[in-house]
């Protein structure tokens, strides 16, 4: 299901890398168990960061665009 | 006879340790990775639209019969319930940067063959246990790092082709090593059809002839083959079964020797002025690339692809070394009316710019200020900061459908 909303993400930077902890989409926290994989696009001069995260057996596909560094959630999927 | 002779004069080179890391169904393997609900499953990657072909078929869906380029209706026929993803290039092109991360701390002389193939010269690393070791170090970093979905087969040997054949002697998560001293008691046996670079016609013709396997050539009159192939493929075919391929590898990331678009369009179309519109379109992605390398071309290739499946194709080299997508649209042009017939539906179009240099290596011009150089520089400049297609001429209206989307996700056929 495509979502396409803003979320509040909480994410460490390790060795140059962003690492997804959890996020909070309408109020609710989700805490990420693993991190599927990550990848990056290109946007003009601005780099967008991918990530499809597992939480509690769902999958979401979340974004950060390196313009505002906004982070989105694009899409989930009930496992 | 005196072919004979040459086939002698070639040496065997036993020092090189050369590697072939073959991802295995790359961009299947890569949603099946992103999506665990993929996983185990038939998946199918392709374009998006109505026209597509399978790009590209997870492990799972090839046990169906389904392979690259078949139509999705034909890969459906064999697997009604194939999950079809819609490819995302900037994933799989993300994804092979950090393969290529990896590597690079391992090896200095990596040549990317393809998105999914890469050969490196490990010069200096050690003897082939030690080649064994750092391997399988490396397959397991990609679980890792990567993903454990995402896996490789890697061949070593003293060649890039032994090394091609090893990596598909183990599919998927192989690893083969080939060293020199095996090579006289594998390659007799080696199916003439598992060699890379004969395909499915010069198999039948050989199968016609008798020649099964590598080591049928060896008693085979080098006379009779000559007749029946042209020199090279001869030269090729004895060369292989000898176990004798090229052992350089071109480090080639920062200087391709092509730049190319194909696309399938949404409908076959006679329109001539709709083909040139979707041409610039091409050659305006192509030529983008090839400015962010920071070089110019001076070959034009276009082709068409017919509803009977044929191929026409022409070529013009321009003259002199070009970034201007306009100038290269000019000439191009050229090339398709030349190619293109009246009522003549064209299924797909594609262009190629080869003779690339990089622009450093070239004179400045001293009286090259026109206005259409100063404009083109400044779209490109813009494309390059707000991304391709945010400027573009009016010459490609209407083509806007056919652009990529920023992503792509699946959909349950």
């Amino acid at each position: 299901m495509e979502i396409n909303e803003p979320i509040d993400l909480y994410a460490v930077f390790k060795k140059g890398k962003i690492i997804p902890l959890a996020f909070k989409w309408h109020g609710q926290k989700h805490v990420v168990d693993d991190i599927t994989i990550a990848y990056t696009q290109r946007d003009g001069v601005y780099m967008i960061y991918h990530f499809s995260l597992l939480a509690k057996d769902t999958y979401y596909s979340i974004s950060i665009h390196g313009k505002d560094n906004a982070a989105r959630l694009n899409h989930i999927e009930y496992q | 006879m005196e072919k004979t002779t040459l086939l002698d004069s070639i040496t065997l080179n036993t020092s090189k340790r050369i590697w072939c890391i073959d991802m295995n169904s790359y961009f299947a393997s890569v949603e099946q990775q992103d999506n665990p609900r993929l996983r185990g499953k038939p998946v199918i990657v392709s374009g998006e639209g109505k026209r597509t072909i399978v790009v590209a078929a997870s492990r799972e869906a090839k046990k169906f019969g389904i392979s690259t380029g078949m139509k999705i209706h034909e890969a459906v026929k064999l697997c009604p319930y194939v999950i079809q993803v819609y490819g995302n290039g900037d994933k799989y092109a993300s994804i092979q940067d950090h393969v290529l991360s990896i590597l690079d701390e391992y090896f200095s002389c990596i040549e990317v063959a393809s998105i999914d193939e890469v050969y490196v010269d490990s010069l200096g690393l050690g003897d082939w246990d030690r080649l064994e070791v750092v391997a399988k170090e490396i397959k397991k970093r990609f679980k890792e790092e990567i993903g454990a979905y995402i896996t490789c087969s890697i061949g070593i040997s003293i060649n890039k082709l032994m090394a091609k054949l090893a990596s598909n002697m183990r599919k998927p998560d192989g690893l083969t090593i080939l060293p020199y001293e095996v090579l006289p008691t594998v390659l007799p046996s080696v199916p003439v059809e598992d060699i890379c670079g004969i395909g499915h016609r010069l198999t039948q013709r050989l199968h016609a002839l008798g020649i099964y396997h590598l080591g049928d050539f060896e008693t085979f009159p080098v006379e009779i083959l000559l007749k029946q192939f042209k020199e090279y493929e001869t030269l090729f075919f004895l060369n292989t079964a000898r176990g004798i391929g090229s052992t350089t590898v071109a480090v080639s990331r920062d200087l391709p020797k092509s730049f190319s678009h194909a696309i399938t369009l949404p409908k076959d179309t006679s329109s001539i002025q709709y083909l040139q519109k979707v041409l610039y379109t091409l050659l305006e992605k192509a030529v983008f690339r090839m400015s962010k390398k920071e070089m110019k071309a001076k070959y034009i290739g276009v082709f068409l692809r017919l509803p009977e499946l044929s191929y026409v194709f022409d070529h013009k080299n321009i003259g002199y070394y070009t970034d201007n997508a306009y100038e290269l649209y000019l000439q191009a042009r050229i090339v398709l009316e030349g190619l293109f017939e009246p009522l003549q539906p064209v299924r797909q179009i594609g262009v190629v710019l080869r003779d690339t240099v990089a622009s450093a290596d070239l004179p400045i011009p001293l009286f090259d200020d026109s206005k259409e150089r100063k404009l083109q520089e400044v779209m490109e400049r813009i494309n390059i900061k707000h991304g391709n297609f945010t400027i573009a001429p009016m010459t490609i209206y209407h083509t806007k459908s056919l652009q990529r989307k920023i992503h792509g996700f699946y959909k349950q056929l």
